[in-house]
């Protein structure tokens, strides 16, 4: 990979941010009276008005933008409207709790996805085949709330195996890394199953059977090594949609997270914390697809970006 | 590819087009139920009826999939819920495919800065995951079935524009196209004659993965309290109303959850069985 490539990615990394900013400053200006979403509940028509002053929301547009921009900039994101502290600080301490969920949950759907997309493939049109593919239409099909709701009713509720909320001990990531690492599972049991298909017709592994390798010497010299990229890619590609489903998971299980807590920032009509949690969001996707970009690169060296 | 043994294919054959009958008969079914609601329910979704509250399911003749705490017939509400569920999900693929087709097309066949605009619109909308933009976009525009029909709408047209970009930057090239321009078509007839009817078949598989994704997203806005606005019968709303009875009560939570399933794994099955009819790959996992 050329250090052009990387430096031409680095760089779009701030243009696809100001894109976001773009989106939501003309949304919140689209929605009507921006100072609505600043104000609380019950605020009354002079509130309004005194946020409106406070704000700059009487400026012209443009102005406003420039001072939104600039605002963003240096750092300031506004206050909570509910805690009466820095929104950006709200949601940056929660991030490692984020980022433990998901690792978690990555760990979890890669140790079921890739055996039970191996075994169906290599056992292809079996009973076990039959019975993964289940499990994937299941695991794409099923809300991920619903999962998660389902987890607590039946191994916290009924079984009582591991506590329904919260974080502390080992036993609180079991249940919303499972949940959150179920549709992720089935979708990397999916590429692995359709990949190794694929690869097992390719003309070198005629060749390596022919030439007398044993059926473990060719999956795991020549199928496997070869069938792992596809499903790398998926990964990449679906680390986003993991972090997405992050919302839905930590806030069922009140998982001390910055992507449950945009959730919690809305329904206690907090804009610029949700505005904040949406921009640490954006920003995170942009740095794991960079990465993902490295990881290939490193993985196959046939692929270059020029 | 190896040649597959005759037999086999046959079997492979009927299998992807058996799950793909499926997955019509079953959508079809549930949006037959959906349209004749009132023809096969025989409770009304809304009216409590306390006296009859949270009776489990198949416990009485009358109340076949049970009642919620305020003694609905949990199937009654099913079937209305599915009315808001699926006219959402309907509604909402066909605006984000109108949009993203239009956009898609015309800045894949007119290239130069609009295609430079849409491309990088997509790459924006793209780095933020699909479910957050839609939450953030609701949290600005506020609750109720015509903004989540305009949020999803909104927010799920980037696949259809990539899509529909690709399919044009191809076609542009191709002689047929190339002689309709030169021969002096409008860059509308080439438009609407000539590259749209090819982009058809792709633009139809997303739509039935889109659309199973537009019905988890609205029911997960649902399940937030920002979608469908109660007492109105939504599929998500029923789920969050369960969580208060999780302990005694499963069904109310668990039902509605597995009507979800079974519309988002029938269109996922169309999906797959549409893709596998038109053997092209498009950009969608």
């Amino acid at each position: 990979m050329s250090k052009r490539y990387l430096v031409r990615r680095l760089i779009q990394i701030p243009f696809t941010i100001l894109g976001i900013l773009t989106i939501i400053f003309f949304l919140m200006r689209l929605s009507g009276d921006p100072a609505t979403l600043f104000a609380s509940q019950n605020a009354s028509v002079e509130d309004l008005a005194a946020i409106r002053e406070r704000m700059g929301f009487n400026d012209p547009l443009i102005v406003q933008y420039g001072r939104f921009l600039l605002d963003i900039l240096r750092g300031d994101f506004g206050n909570s409207l509910r805690y009466d502290q820095s929104a950006f600080w709200l949601i940056a301490r929660r991030i490692p709790a984020t980022l433990k969920l998901a690792f978690a949950s990555l760990l979890f759907s890669v140790l079921i996805g890739v055996p039970v997309g191996v075994v169906s493939a290599l056992k292809r049109d079996s009973f076990i085949d039959k019975l993964s593919m289940l499990f994937v239409l299941i695991g794409q099909g099923a809300p991920v709330f619903w999962i998660g709701i389902m987890f607590i009713m039946i191994f916290s509720l009924q079984l009582k195996w591991f506590p329904a909320s919260g974080d502390g001990s080992f036993k609180h990531i079991i249940l919303p890394s499972f949940t959150l690492g179920l549709f992720f599972a089935a979708r990397i049991a999916r590429f692995t199953r359709s990949s190794i298909i694929e690869v097992k017709h390719e003309h070198y592994i005629r060749t390596a059977q022919y030439k007398g390798l044993t059926p473990k010497g060719v999956f795991y010299k020549h199928i496997a090594k070869n069938a792992a990229i596809p499903v790398i890619t998926i990964i990449g590609l679906s680390l986003p949609s993991l972090i997405g489903g992050a919302v839905m998971v930590e806030s069922i299980f009140a998982w001390p997270g910055f992507a449950g807590f945009i959730v919690t920032a809305v329904s206690n009509r907090d804009y610029p914390v949700v505005q904040s949690g949406v921009l640490f969001m954006a920003i995170f996707v942009a740095i794991i697809n960079l990465l993902v970009d490295v990881i290939y690169c490193l993985l196959d060296p046939r692929i270059t970006y020029d | 590819m190896v040649k597959k043994p005759m037999n086999r294919k046959i079997l492979s054959g009927f299998f992807s087009n058996f799950t793909g009958i499926v997955g019509i008969f079953l959508l079809s079914a549930i949006l037959l139920l959906a349209v004749f609601a009132p023809v096969f329910t025989q409770h009304d979704p809304v009216v409590s009826n306390l006296k009859v509250k949270l009776q489990p399911p198949l416990a009485d003749p009358n109340y076949v999939f049970g009642t919620d705490q305020l003694g609905r017939d949990i199937f009654s509400r099913l079937v209305f819920g599915a009315r808001v569920s699926m006219f959402v999900g309907i509604a909402s693929t066909l605006i984000s495919c109108v949009l993203g087709v239009a956009l898609g097309l015309m800045s894949g066949f007119f290239g130069g800065w609009f295609d430079n605009i849409v491309t990088y619109l997509c790459d924006v909308m793209l780095s933020i995951p699909f479910i957050v933009l839609v939450i953030a976009v609701i949290a600005i525009l506020g609750s109720g079935t015509v903004n989540v029909i305009i949020t999803l709408g909104l927010s799920g047209w980037v696949q259809f524009a990539k899509i529909a970009r690709s399919k044009a930057l191809t076609m542009r090239n191709l002689e047929y196209v190339v002689s309709a321009i030169s021969t002096g078509a409008s860059s509308k007839r080439v438009l609407f004659r000539h590259i749209l009817p090819n982009t058809v078949p792709s633009i139809i598989t997303m739509a039935s993965f889109q659309f199973a994704q537009m019905i988890i997203a609205e029911a997960s806005l649902s399940f937030l309290g920002m979608g469908i606005r109660p007492p109105a019968p939504s599929w998500g709303g029923m789920i969050s109303d369960g969580r208060s009875f999780m302990q005694t009560s499963w069904w109310l939570s668990a039902i509605p959850g597995i009507a979800i399933l079974l519309v988002v794994v029938s269109a996922n099955l169309i999906g797959d069985w549409l893709r596998e009819q038109n053997d092209k790959n498009i950009t969608s996992f």
